[in-house]
């Protein structure tokens, strides 16, 4: 798993091993909410734990902050090992979904909160207070309570708060969940620009895979307590891994199959040419071929393109910027259906209507097989 | 500045502290008792004038509940003196050798019917107190009651729900009563007798005063009670008799006995010093016609005159002996008046 | 096999010891606090109450008897009979109370009718009020020389009649509030429903207003029968020869200082009480589950007749309360009833009337103020540490529960219990036996659960991961707890200091059979001097007791219209 090291962005030298997180495993009585994990996070680097609920994700983040004990495993921060190390003292600043303002004191007195007056000295507090403000934009919300506050502008602050103390470490738990959608993806440009520019490593929590495409230099992608796949986001995007990671990350068709040859399969009556994916596999192996459903062809499709499929149109769904067809192919055997995006202009040429018959294919680069039948995933 | 400051705060700590404990350093002295709570300030003024040094704490309530108190205590009791309680309890203390003989200065001129007969007695009299009726005239009137002179009218059916009389089994006064008339009819003609009281009660109090003091309000026309309660009340203005009943007055003698497991014998003995002085009976007739220093007796105000003539020749032994089997008889017949009903 | 378990015995220590090495400090104190907590509630609740467990099947000797002290108590007619009487007693005052508390209580959320605030207001008088009180006005009033007496119809009120009449006065507010909870919290939609549908007013009090309300009204009928049978005050007082279970637990241990039978009673009584806490938290749960957060609360609207009815009943029940309240003022003023009405002040004069003199309202004072500091600082911990703490799981389960049980035990068996537990000779603590600590331990015991439930909703409410937010900002979590929880609980921590404080000045029942003479309380002392029949300064040492609750209610109204003021600065500020 460590191998798979990408170099943080506008670096040169050799990326360093910043968090190491080596099998870890969590149980509570007889579940076990993170199985065996390990991973390394270098230095100001941006990961994301994505997962939907139940996945090891946040479990991993309190590990990590020591809210939560692992009941195995170590964890060694800057070549310290912090693995039984109480919260205190270790070292990270930490945002949650809720913000966890403290209500009854003001944004100032939230953002010194662990700012020692006595170490710092009264002014040099406030100038770092008001430092943290114009960092995030709310400077006139020195004596604000949070409740004056927005949702967003609260976010800020809880982010202001968490870097008070110049952390090696920011965590972020679902940071983003709790705002609408259009102060999402705001706040998600300025996160992104903060880190960047503060070059502060940071781990996220999300469910949301479009904020971790996104935000992330890498992406870990969990299930059940595991690690699925790390990767950048267009590895994880286009060579998802496992079935799972294909389904969870963006729109993606399942096609069950059988291997035919070292790098064909066979659905229904089509033959369809794979890569080399299937080699290991052997004949009559049941698996399971995934495509985007903006992979799949439907233009320019002759006879003699690879992999096509003779298919009608069941319905077509209009989504602002393109259409979603769902088509269906009779001769695969059974009623199996595949989305395709059909672009705006392709409706407009050739006046598709429902229930017409068209040609397909199915790129050969673009198709991903995995072993075993979809029901398995 | 600061420090100097602090130094001063803790000095005067320090000096209040002390203070307080120079307050503790006086014995306290737990005194069981089950006289009038009206009385015993002046008797706790008039004793620690002359011995600042102790401290006396009343542990009060009715005879019956600190007889049970003591008995069940037994060894682990916290009291260090038992005193102005009925005789007939310390009877039953000194039986289980509760009481520790002590001879207190000046004990030789008390008159001896006060007196555990034992050479070093075990419990000391104070002073006697003598059953009696409080009647309110103005109730009476209301109601159409006759004054009743002897035990026996009380049976009178016109007088039901209009008498109140203590229970025994808390209240000395109600077990004098008791004991007094199977003294005076014979114990069954005494259960006989208790048996037609019983239909004219209208409730059984927990102390022996309050029959008393239910009568003066009229709560209760008719009140079975002891004498200085009555005479007490009436002088205080309240509407009723004093009324002493021909047949005999139950009677006894509260008294003083030293708790021999007591870790301040040496108080407990001073207390019971100065409880045999002459300056102590004159305490004792504000209230109570009877007191064992003789020749310090004067006459009480309102008090019964014959009630002294009265006065029946009590049996301490016999009532002491059988205190516990009359007392769970009573309970048994008329514990649960309501249950008859 | 004997290898194999030395193993997994030694890894279990192993790795015990290895999370024992590596708790930080804050968990050392952490864990401290919760032991502390842990073995406080243990000494102050478990263990008497196991302490009269088995002292009801020991002689007085303390000899093992077995079911010995229960026959000898059911064989004895006397006594069986006041089974009897406390239940059909306390089951009259259940209804009546009941019925008032509910019409009052719906007066109070589902009208229009005016005053609505001072009904409400008028309604907690009795808190105020050790439970002597009704019985020693209802004396003054129904008795043989009572004021309106004639309308008993030459009943005598020694007895059944006084006590319900004394026992509606104590429990009214108490099941008032069951009620009013109850009642608010129904959905005001279920009502456009029913209307639209065309149900009339009758129709839809029965179809949607009682189903709604009936786990309150379940719940208010077992605390208020819990409450009538393990009252003492109210039976002691006006109960004449009439038995109840309470007055024989009283009779019991300290007219016959039978300790064994007094252990069989305390047992019994703890049957109704541990019944009514078991329903009280089943129905607790559907009430919660019923109402869901998309539910509209319910605005009355005007209607003349209903709400002038109802009006006319708030003020039948306002001048009942009133009534009992200020006979008990004006006898305590009154030189000699009914014979010199005049008036005086000579009955206050507690030093002619009591050997303890006013000591004991000061002691009162006292330990009311101790208990209401140490004790809500006490309860806050605990509920702080339940709460808020992530580890020790197991400890804080256990101090969670603990925390529940005084709900269940009533004053009077608490306070029989400390005595078998902390006079035992061979008990360390013996030494707090009779001083004001035993007082103020057996108060906060007795009163721990529902200001536990008070602060632990109020922490619920507060984000938990501010524990986490400020271990990350390095700051230890008491910093925390002094700057943010305190301060956001600070209303709820006032109300239950106040609730202590007026409940340690009122309670009677679990002190009674632990006070010394040097720390006799004001309710003590209205209970001895009625006892001895010196019934004007009971009712005025009981009228203290009234005055020193409305001054401390009145201060309370302005603490808390002080931190009002201060929070609102953050509690609703608008942006």
């Amino acid at each position: 798993m460590t191998g798979m090291i990408k170099k943080p962005q506008g670096s040169d030298v050799q990326p360093m091993a910043y968090l190491e997180i080596n099998n870890v495993t969590k149980r509570f009585g007889d579940f076990v909410a993170l199985d065996d994990v390990s991973l390394t996070v270098n230095e100001g680097e941006f990961v994301c734990f994505l997962g939907p609920s139940g996945c090891g994700k946040t479990t991993l983040l309190r590990a990590i902050a020591g809210l939560d004990f692992q009941s195995e495993g170590r964890l060694v921060h800057n070549k310290k090992d912090i693995s039984h190390l109480p919260p205190v003292q270790r070292d990270f600043g930490i945002v949650f979904q809720s913000y966890a303002l403290f209500p009854n004191l003001t944004v100032a007195q939230n953002i010194s909160y662990g700012l020692s007056v006595r170490e710092m000295g009264r002014d040099k507090v406030e100038a770092r207070v008001r430092e943290l403000l114009e960092t995030v934009g709310l400077q006139d919300s020195y004596n604000k309570y949070p409740t004056a506050l927005s949702g967003g502008q609260q976010q800020r602050i809880a982010l202001a708060r968490a870097l008070a103390n110049k952390p090696g470490l920011l965590l972020l738990d679902e940071p983003l969940s709790a705002l609408d959608a259009k102060v999402r993806i705001k706040l998600r440009h300025e996160m992104k620009e903060l880190q960047r520019n503060l070059g502060i490593t940071t781990i996220m929590v999300t469910h949301d895979q479009e904020e971790a495409l996104s935000l992330a230099d890498r992406i870990v992608v969990m299930n059940h307590g595991i690690i699925e796949q790390i990767g950048s986001p267009l590895e994880i995007y286009r060579n998802p891994a496992s079935a799972y990671v294909a389904d969870f990350i963006g729109d993606m068709n399942f096609l069950d199959a059988e291997v035919l040859t070292d790098n064909q399969i066979t659905i229904g009556n089509y033959t369809l040419d794979v890569d080399q994916q299937v080699k290991h596999l052997p004949k009559g192996e049941k698996v399971t071929v995934c495509i985007r459903p903006e992979d799949v062809m439907v233009r320019n499709v002759t006879a003699d393109t690879a992999n096509v499929l003779d298919v009608e149109v069941l319905d077509v769904e209009f989504l602002g910027s393109f259409y979603r067809a769902i088509l269906s192919c009779h001769g695969m055997g059974g009623d199996m259906e595949i989305s395709a995006n059909f672009s705006i202009n392709l409706m407009r040429d050739h006046a598709l209507s429902l229930g017409d018959h068209i040609k397909i294919a199915l790129p050969k680069k673009r198709s991903r097989v995995f072993s075993g039948d979809k029901q398995a995933r | 500045m600061k420090l100097s400051n602090c130094i001063k705060v803790l000095m005067g700590a320090t000096f209040m502290l002390g203070c307080a404990q120079m307050a503790e350093a006086k014995t306290k002295l737990t005194v069981y008792t089950a006289i009038e709570p009206e009385e015993l300030h002046g008797f706790k003024q008039a004793f620690e004038k002359e011995n600042s040094d102790i401290d006396l704490q009343w542990v009060r309530d009715s005879t019956g509940i600190i007889t049970a108190k003591l008995l069940a205590e037994k060894d682990n009791t916290k009291a260090d003196i038992v005193w102005g309680v009925a005789a007939t309890s310390l009877l039953m203390l000194k039986d289980i050798n509760m009481l520790e003989a002590y001879s207190p200065k000046g004990v030789d001129s008390l008159n001896k019917k006060f007196l555990d007969k034992d050479a070093t007695p075990s419990w000391v009299g104070q002073r006697a107190w003598v059953a009696s009726l409080c009647y309110n005239i103005y109730e009476a009137k209301k109601h159409n009651l006759p004054q009743p002179t002897s035990w026996a009218d009380l049976l009178d059916p016109v007088y039901k729900g209009h008498l109140v009389m203590p229970n025994p089994a808390s209240s000395g006064t109600g077990f004098l009563d008791v004991s007094s008339w199977m003294q005076i009819m014979g114990e069954d003609k005494a259960w006989e007798f208790m048996d037609g009281l019983h239909e004219n009660i209208g409730v059984y109090t927990h102390s022996g005063s309050k029959p008393c003091k239910m009568a003066a309000k009229g709560e209760f026309p008719i009140g079975i009670s002891f004498a200085y309660k009555g005479a007490q009340l009436k002088s205080k203005g309240a509407p009723i008799e004093v009324i002493a009943p021909k047949e005999g007055l139950g009677w006894d003698v509260e008294a003083f006995g030293i708790i021999k497991s007591s870790e301040n014998k040496e108080a407990a003995k001073r207390f019971a010093d100065w409880s045999v002085t002459k300056e102590a009976n004159v305490i004792y007739n504000k209230g109570y016609a009877v007191v064992a220093l003789d020749g310090v007796a004067q006459p009480v105000k309102n008090y019964p005159e014959e009630a002294m003539g009265l006065m029946i020749d009590n049996d301490f032994l016999w009532a002491a002996a059988n205190r516990t089997r009359i007392l769970k008889e009573w309970e048994t017949r008329y514990g649960t008046k309501s249950e008859a009903k | 096999m004997n290898t194999a378990t030395t193993t997994t015995y030694h890894n279990h220590r192993s790795t015990f010891r290895q999370r024992l090495s590596h708790l930080g400090k804050e968990d050392i104190i952490m864990l401290i606090a919760l032991i502390g907590i842990s073995l406080s509630m243990l000494v102050a609740i478990i263990f008497p109450l196991f302490g009269m467990f088995s002292k009801s099947f020991q002689n007085n000797s303390g000899d093992w008897v077995g079911l010995g002290n229960f026959i000898e108590y059911f064989s004895s007619p006397g006594l069986v009979g006041s089974i009897s009487n406390s239940i059909w007693v306390s089951l009259l005052t259940t209804v009546i109370t009941g019925l008032a508390a509910f019409v009052y209580a719906y007066a109070l959320t589902r009208s229009c009718m005016p005053g609505k605030k001072i009904f409400r207001a008028l309604s907690s008088i009795p808190i105020l009020a050790p439970s002597l009180l009704p019985a020693i006005s209802l004396v003054y009033l129904l008795g043989n020389q009572g004021l309106i007496r004639e309308i008993l119809m030459g009943e005598s009120v020694y007895g059944p009649i006084g006590i319900v009449i004394g026992m509606c006065f104590y429990i009214f507010p108490h099941i008032l509030m069951i009620m009013i909870t109850a009642l608010s919290t129904s959905d005001a939609r279920l009502y456009e429903a029913a209307e639209v549908l065309g149900a009339g007013p009758v129709r839809i009090f029965f179809t949607v207003t009682l189903p709604g309300a009936r786990y309150g009204l379940i719940s208010a009928a077992f605390v208020a029968f819990t409450l009538a049978i393990t009252d003492f005050g109210i039976p002691k007082v006006i109960g004449g020869n009439f038995n109840v279970l309470a007055t024989d637990i009283y009779k019991q241990v300290v007219g016959q200082q039978n300790f064994s039978i007094g252990a069989v009673v305390g047992m019994i009584l703890l049957i109704p009480a541990l019944v009514s806490f078991a329903v009280d938290r089943h129905v607790r749960k559907k009430q919660t589950a019923q109402m869901s957060a998309r539910s509209e609360p319910y605005r009355p609207k005007p209607h003349k007749l209903r709400d002038g009815l109802l009006f006319a009943f708030c003020t039948m029940v306002a001048l009942f309360l009133l009534t009992i309240i200020g006979t008990a003022a004006f006898s305590s003023l009154v030189k000699f009833w009914p014979y010199e009405m005049s008036l005086t002040l000579q009955h206050y004069d507690f030093n002619a009337n009591d050997p303890n003199g006013w000591a004991p309202f000061f002691n009162s004072l006292t330990l009311s103020a101790v208990t209401a500091v140490v004790g809500t600082l006490m309860i806050f911990f605990g509920a702080y540490f339940v709460e808020k703490t992530k580890q020790f799981a197991l400890i804080r389960s256990l101090v969670q529960v603990m925390a529940m049980v005084p709900m269940a035990v009533p004053g009077m068996v608490l306070g029989l219990a400390y005595v078998f537990f902390f006079n035992a000779p061979g008990n360390p603590l013996n030494g707090i036996y009779g001083t004001m600590v035993i007082l103020g331990l057996s108060t906060i015991a007795h009163f721990y659960t529902v200001s536990h439930l008070t602060l632990t909703t109020a922490l619920k409410q507060i984000d938990g991961e501010f524990e986490a937010v400020s271990a990350s900002l390095k700051a230890p979590f008491y910093k925390t707890v002094a700057r943010v929880h305190f301060p956001i609980c600070l209303p709820a921590i006032s109300d239950v200091a106040i609730y202590l404080f007026v409940n340690s000045m009122t309670t009677v029942s679990a002190v009674v059979f632990l006070y010394a003479p040097d720390t006799k309380l004001a309710s003590i002392s209205v209970l001895n001097m009625d006892d001895v029949g010196d019934q004007a300064p009971a009712a005025a040492m009981a009228m203290m007791i009234v005055m020193t609750s409305i001054a401390v209610k009145t201060l309370h109204v302005f603490i808390t219209k002080g931190i009002n003021a201060r929070t609102s600065a953050w509690k609703n500020a608008s942006r």
